[in-house]
């Protein structure tokens, strides 16, 4: 899928290294092109990764506008919300984080424009990888489950993973992808799994999405990532309601959670009855403690 | 007499047959820009709101004009090949260059910015076609009976 948006210089160094462990390719113009590639970050050269500057490949501004409009299948127009919101997604469960000249009205962001930077994350389904913690997140019933982690530990793949595995259990299973990330749905499917009895509601705010969901689709979970403070309303009023919900959560561990404005209200109103910490520390996705609702360990 | 009636024959029929193409010409012009307005409708009423992008656009709008159809086909294997031109067929230079500026457009600007693109271009595919129309009701029937008496007086002359 990176092949039908990015440039022929680009993709023929890419072709060189190890899809499965590329995970973000960084494009800044006028710079070095540097790629995440298993979990560490290096310059791209045509014959590869360096760890130099010398001889490492760039992109300039037009090559960015080019790839923006590759990604958004030569349709600006169709993506205006998205890229207000900084992202674009491509098939295949691709996310393109932007940078580049607001254009605002009223104070809000209408648009971006001249592009001076993109985030390249590259979606990789890990199949159980939620094994392990699953039977923290659903016994006789899903627990209100909260993956904490600084960005880039695994949060998004686990909730993918963890859908699946509440699917499979015949919950019905309502994904709230605001950002595209974790089902990726391009023209209303799917690119990436998320079990056989998920329904998918994407690119809408959260409030919106909790509130109709529940009201329409009746789910018994609802998965969803990146809660921010004005969310924390939206999980409680759906735990009010009988309906779990399983989310993600950028915080270093739960104590920064704490101070977070609106996300220190799910730790003092014990909603969630799980807090699953995740680092890097063996590679994204290890986790390091499971708490429960008063912030006990679960782990012996 | 059977040879100049015969000389006759043939010369009034290709004279017709020359009328008719000219005919046909002015009549694919009319239709071309009828068409393509009609296009720009479509893409209008869409990302009003739908907002489809351009390749499911093109799908979903049958032409009834062969040209038509073949310039949107051109026009997506342009965008991924960065070949920005179109079979001229029927059309003038300037008209051409006219139509390859609107198409291309699409899909490069903000939805805001593209609704007033086609705003405009909608208006000068309408002169367009007005003008196509005007040509066609003057001269379209015209180049038939012109033809016709050519092809007569030819074989005249050839009897």
């Amino acid at each position: 899928m990176l092949e039908r948006i990015l440039p022929g210089y680009l993709n023929s160094a890419l072709k060189r290294l190890d899809y499965q462990r590329l995970y973000e390719v960084r494009l800044r113009a006028g710079h070095p092109v540097s790629v995440n590639y298993g979990g560490k970050f290096y310059f791209l050269r045509a014959r590869g990764l360096t760890t130099e500057i010398a001889d490492t490949l760039t992109v300039s501004f037009e090559t960015l506008g080019e790839i923006a409009v590759r990604a958004c299948d030569y349709s600006l127009y169709s993506v205006g919300d998205r890229i207000a919101s900084g992202f674009l997604t491509v098939a295949g469960g691709i996310r393109i984080g932007l940078c580049g000249e607001a254009v605002t009205e009223n104070g809000h962001a209408k648009t971006l424009k001249n592009f001076s930077a993109m985030n390249i994350r590259v979606a990789h389904e890990v199949g159980g990888c939620s094994n392990g913690i699953m039977p923290y997140v659903y016994a006789t019933r899903p627990y209100n489950t909260l993956l904490v982690s600084p960005p880039g530990c695994g949060k998004t793949t686990f909730l993918r993973d963890i859908a699946v595995h509440l699917s499979a259990a015949r919950l019905n299973v309502l994904l709230v992808d605001e950002r595209c990330e974790i089902a990726s749905v391009q023209k209303g499917v799917p690119q990436l799994d998320v079990g056989l009895t998920t329904d998918v509601l994407s690119g809408c705010n959260k409030a919106y999405a909790f509130e109709v969901g529940i009201r329409t689709m009746r789910p018994d979970v609802i998965v969803t990532d990146e809660l921010s403070g004005d969310d924390a309303a939206a999980v409680a009023d759906a735990a009010a309601c009988g309906v779990a919900v399983v989310a993600s959560a950028h915080a270093y561990d739960q104590h920064d959670l704490s101070v977070r404005g609106g996300l220190n209200k799910l730790l003092s109103s014990k909603v969630i009855d799980r807090f699953i910490l995740l680092d890097d520390t063996h590679g994204p996705g290890s986790v390091h403690d499971i708490l429960d609702r008063n912030l006990n360990s679960l782990l012996a | 007499m059977s040879t100049s009636l015969l000389l006759l024959a043939l010369g009034a029929g290709a004279g017709t047959m020359t009328g008719i193409v000219l005919y046909r010409a002015l009549a694919a012009r009319k239709r071309y820009f009828s068409e393509l307005a009609r296009f720009i409708d479509y893409v209008i009423s869409d990302l009003k709101y739908r907002r489809t992008d351009v390749v499911t656009l093109r799908g979903g709008f049958v032409s009834a004009d062969d040209a038509l159809s073949t310039n949107l086909d051109e026009w997506l294997n342009g965008l991924e090949s960065g070949q920005r031109k179109l079979t001229r067929g029927k059309l003038k230079k300037t008209e051409v260059n006219e139509v390859e500026a609107i198409l291309f457009g699409v899909g490069q600007v903000d939805l805001e910015s593209q609704l007033f693109e086609l705003a405009a271009a909608k208006e000068k595919v309408k002169a367009m076609q007005v003008a196509a129309q005007q040509r066609f009701d003057k001269y379209g029937a015209l180049y038939i009976k012109l033809g016709l008496l050519a092809g007569l007086a030819l074989g005249i002359l050839l009897m």
